[in-house]
């Protein structure tokens, strides 16, 4: 990714007027971020029950307090394979839409205040077919990628790359 | 919710109410009851709604209903012959004030229904009438005109008093501030209505002693849904010579809490009654302190009026005086009254009145003939039950669900203990395990609902339908009060529609056609409910012509769904019914006929686990049979594991398991296999392979399971863990549709397991890879 990117630098510290609080997770050594609004809760990776013939990031489906949630590998959503679950992987339980649904990242970061100025539009990517990436925000030292939660848990575009994967 | 706002909700759910016991009670009027009850109970559920819709402003729902009741009460009067009723017209309005009130819960524009009001204002107006006695006040018997003083007690039969009080209340402000004549009368009580006519019946000439009550309840005494109605009404109607209301404590309006009762009565009775059978009158309705009883030793006066409404001097309040000073404390709070210039006294101008004392009522004339004891008992019922919103029983029914699961936890976990601390807990374990399912049970029962939810929306559409097809139809309901979970009730609807409509389309001739075959012209239609080995049976029969079978054949036939030659039996061709696709009605009407109906009913009913069927008898009707299960979220299932998975079989689905060793499996030119069961050839699905378990499955163990169509098929799977009782958790909520499965539940070890749907599994397996051979032929 060559992104030409403004020179604004700011820190968590300093939070603006028309801020965005944002939390931030890793996943390998990239950074995404979504508003805190979205984030229910943030728990301790669960063994999840596989759907049948689900879309491939679709993890499966577990119990939160009697509530049953499907958990979306962000890993693979974004084309970096499948997600090696072990017991320090985190699901952030987030609302989107009208649903509740987990998703599966390597570690929660931090929460950070961002001014709604600084939020960059997403380039224009070809790799990002899905429209995965809502916006771009620079910290001092990443750059984060807010994720637009609702094409990521979206069954349709991403299923059907799975399908062509399946079917390859 | 602004408290309005809230006060407007229950009022329409109180209407729900209203008119479903409405037009019970009319159709039992229509179809010969001549209880006089029925009527005071319409009459009631009417005045109530118009009570509260006048509260909240629905013009056009006072204006209708004010004309429905007016012509009820000629009932109530005698002024119509309970028997000369036109009580076709009443169910027809019926349902127009139920579109009323959908009109204005969802604020809509009303539909005039001028027909339908002018058509009532014939009502009482025939000869008959004027044969009847000329008294301008046949309301002189109704409750509602009968206790002027008790705003809340007239109508509110149904209603919570408090909120039928406030009604009464704001109806009172709205009716003296409006001059549309319609709603002159909208107080709850008949303003116009001589005062002469309320004079007692009781005479002087009548053997007994003269008593006195006082009756001062506590000011709880709505909230133990009593209403002064009940209290006097449990007097002999005939014994009593006058009642007084004081209304001296009544608080100003602004500072009244409308759930307090604030009334005091002083009764006149002229009775044999001895005062421990007085005392046993009030028995139920109000607490020893709360009543007096004071033996008069007066001689009863000759005239029986002045007798009647003699004014008691140390009783200084009037019902005219009384609501003269509350209006007047209403008069400087215009932000309540709307309009401030209110006159006062909706109540029969004193002066025109022979008695000075306008409050004298012979109320009890009025109530209700059922016997005291019945009444009491009824009351007694209506105030141990609650409303509860559905969420709150919805959450309650979550939580068990939860406590199940941890339950389970905990039996797993504890019998990994070491021997003497296990032999220590296994016991509370135990016990903890019988209370959760009790509490299960319980909670269940909580959401248990009568079927007459569903049932009494059936009259209405076998009316309407009636009128569209030309046919004569009685529509008998039986088991209304069986009891199923709130998620079945809700399921039923959409079947019952549809089997109704195909009998009323499809099954019942015109009244020619059926004299012709010498059946009487009138259709019956049976809806019947009950229970039957744990499920809900719900049948639906006419006695119409049944299945033309040589047509439904034939229509298969052409549509390929049957072979040329192939041979059905009777009861095989009426099953074609539900086939997708066939409609037999010649024309396509567009009440049934459109060949969506009886299909799409079957999967609906299949896919929540119940079954529908059909029996006919040429010429002497049909009779569709459907039976659900009581309840959605929880059902006995059979726990599988395949490779590293577990799954739920409804146990409905089963048929029976088998070691796969000892049947002989053949595999078929396009690789279906099948096995021999029973002598028929039964294909067999592989379970990790179609639901694509994870890690490695031996399969050595078959289920047989029935699928929608009643064919069975094979499922292999590796291991049975057992069986139990599984809430169902739904996958949509949060996800969506997902294919072999229909919902979700959640095992002891907090692990979610799929719960398997026969016929999507079915259907998945075939989308993988070539249809199997059974299910091309099975198709249809």
């Amino acid at each position: 990714m060559s992104l030409q990117l403004g020179e604004k630098h700011f820190s968590s510290a300093q939070p603006e007027a028309a801020a965005r609080r944002i939390v931030t997770f890793k996943v390998g050594d990239r950074t995404f971020g979504i508003d805190v609004g979205m984030v229910r809760e943030i728990k301790g990776w669960q063994a999840t029950t596989p759907l049948p013939h689900a879309a491939q990031h679709v993890r499966g489906v577990l119990n939160l307090r009697g509530v049953i949630l499907a958990v979306y590998d962000l890993r693979t959503a974004i084309g970096l394979g499948v997600t090696d679950a072990t017991a320090t992987h985190v699901i952030v339980v987030v609302d989107v839409e009208d649903k509740t649904a987990g998703l599966l990242v390597d570690s929660v970061s931090d929460i950070v205040d961002v001014p709604v100025s600084a939020v960059r539009p997403a380039p224009d990517l070809e790799r990002d077919e899905h429209g995965l990436i809502e916006g771009l925000v620079l910290l001092d030292t990443d750059i984060v990628a807010l994720l637009d939660l609702a094409a990521v848990i979206r069954d349709g575009g991403v299923e059907t790359q799975a399908k062509a994967n399946r079917a390859a | 919710m602004d408290p309005l706002a809230e006060l407007k909700q229950t009022f329409f759910q109180e209407c729900d109410e209203l008119l479903g016991a409405l037009e019970q009670k009319l159709q039992a009027l229509d179809e010969g009851s001549s209880d006089p009850e029925d009527v005071n109970a319409a009459f009631r559920a009417i005045h109530s709604i118009k009570g509260g819709a006048g509260a909240f402003g629905c013009t056009e729902l006072v204006g209708f209903a004010h004309v429905f009741e007016a012509s009820l009460d000629h009932l109530r009067s005698g002024r119509v012959a309970i028997e000369d009723a036109p009580f076709t017209l009443f169910l027809r309005c019926s349902d127009a004030v139920a579109d009323l009130v959908s009109a204005a819960r969802n604020d809509e524009p009303a539909t005039e229904r001028p027909d339908l009001l002018a058509a009532l204002e014939q009502v009482g107006q025939e000869p008959r009438a004027q044969a009847a006695p000329a008294v301008a006040a046949p309301a002189a018997a109704t409750p509602a005109a009968a206790l002027p003083a008790t705003s809340p007690a007239p109508a509110a039969d149904e209603a919570p008093p408090g909120l039928a009080a406030l009604g009464n209340l704001l109806a009172m402000v709205e009716a003296k501030s409006t001059a549309a004549p319609a709603k002159a009368n909208d107080d709850g009580w008949d303003d116009d209505e001589p005062v002469a006519a309320r004079m007692p019946l009781a005479s002087a000439a009548k053997p007994g002693r003269d008593v006195r009550l006082r009756i001062a309840p506590e000011t709880d005494l709505f909230r133990r849904v009593i209403e002064p109605r009940v209290v006097l009404g449990s007097l002999p109607a005939d014994d009593i010579v006058a009642i007084r209301c004081d209304l001296s404590k009544v608080p100003p309006l602004e500072t009244l809490d409308v759930t307090d009762c604030w009334l005091r009565f002083d009764v006149d009775l002229r009775t044999e009654l001895s005062v421990e059978e007085l005392h046993g009158r009030f028995d139920f309705s109000l607490a020893n302190e709360e009543f007096e009883i004071e033996l008069s030793d007066a001689t009863p006066a000759a005239e029986p009026a002045p007798v009647a409404a003699a004014p008691e001097p140390e009783v200084p309040t009037s019902v005219a005086a009384d609501l003269s000073a509350i209006l007047a404390k209403l008069g400087p709070a215009p932000d309540m009254a709307g309009q401030p210039d209110i006159q006062p006294a909706p109540v029969p101008v004193p002066a025109a009145a022979p008695a000075p004392v306008a409050e004298a009522v012979p109320a009890v004339r009025a109530a209700p003939r059922a016997p005291a004891n019945d009444q009491a008992a009824a009351r007694q019922r209506q105030a141990v039950s609650v409303r509860v919103d559905l969420d709150r029983i919805d959450k309650l029914m979550n939580l068990v669900g939860e406590i199940v699961i941890t339950q389970s936890m905990l039996v797993e976990c504890v019998r990994s203990l070491p021997y003497d601390v296990y032999a220590k807990t296994a016991e509370g374990i135990l016990t903890l395990s019988r209370q959760t399912r009790e509490l299960q049970d319980h909670v269940m029962a909580v959401r248990a609902q009568p079927v007459k939810a569903v049932f009494q929306r059936m009259p209405r559409l076998v009316r309407e339908l009636a009128q569209t097809l030309g046919k004569e139809v009685r529509l008998v309901l039986e088991g209304e009060n069986t009891e199923v979970d709130k998620t079945i009730i809700e399921e039923l609807a959409d079947p019952l529609t549809h089997m109704i409509r195909n009998s009323m389309d499809h099954g019942l001739e015109t009244p020619d056609e059926r004299v012709e075959a010498g059946k009487p012209r009138e259709g019956t239609i049976r809806l019947i409910a009950e229970h039957r080995a744990g499920r809900i049976v719900i049948s639906v029969t006419d006695d119409g012509r049944g299945i033309g079978r040589d047509r439904l054949l034939a229509k298969a036939r052409s549509r390929g769904l049957v072979g040329a030659d192939e041979k059905l039996a009777p009861e095989e061709i009426d099953q074609l019914i539900f086939a997708a696709g066939l409609s037999t009605a010649e024309a396509v009407s567009d009440i049934s006929g459109r060949g969506v109906g009886m299909d799409v009913v079957r999967r609906n009913v299949e896919s929540l686990g119940g079954r529908i069927s059909v029996d006919s008898e040429p010429g002497r009707g049909c009779k569709f049979t459907l039976a659900l299960p009581l309840t959605l979220a929880v059902l006995e299932g059979m726990v599988i594991r395949c490779g590293d998975d577990r799954y739920v079989i409804p146990i409905a689905s089963v048929i029976e398991t088998q070691h796969l060793a000892s049947t002989p499996i053949e595999k078929l030119p396009f690789g279906q296999e099948v096995l021999r069961w029973r002598g028929e050839v039964t294909p067999l699905y592989r379970l990790g392979t179609v639901m694509g378990s994870t890690g490695t499955t031996n399969e050595n163990i078959v289920i047989i399971a029935e699928t929608e169509r009643g064919n069975n098929v094979g499922i292999a799977v590796d291991e049975i863990v057992g069986q139990q009782q599984v809430v169902v958790k739904s996958l949509e909520a949060n996800y969506g549709a997902v294919n072999g499965a229909s919902a979700a539940t959640i095992l002891g070890d907090g692990l979610v397991a799929l719960i398997l749907d026969i016929d999507s599994m079915l259907r998945l397996a075939a989308s993988g890879d070539r249809a199997p051979l059974s299910d091309l032929k099975m198709a249809g």
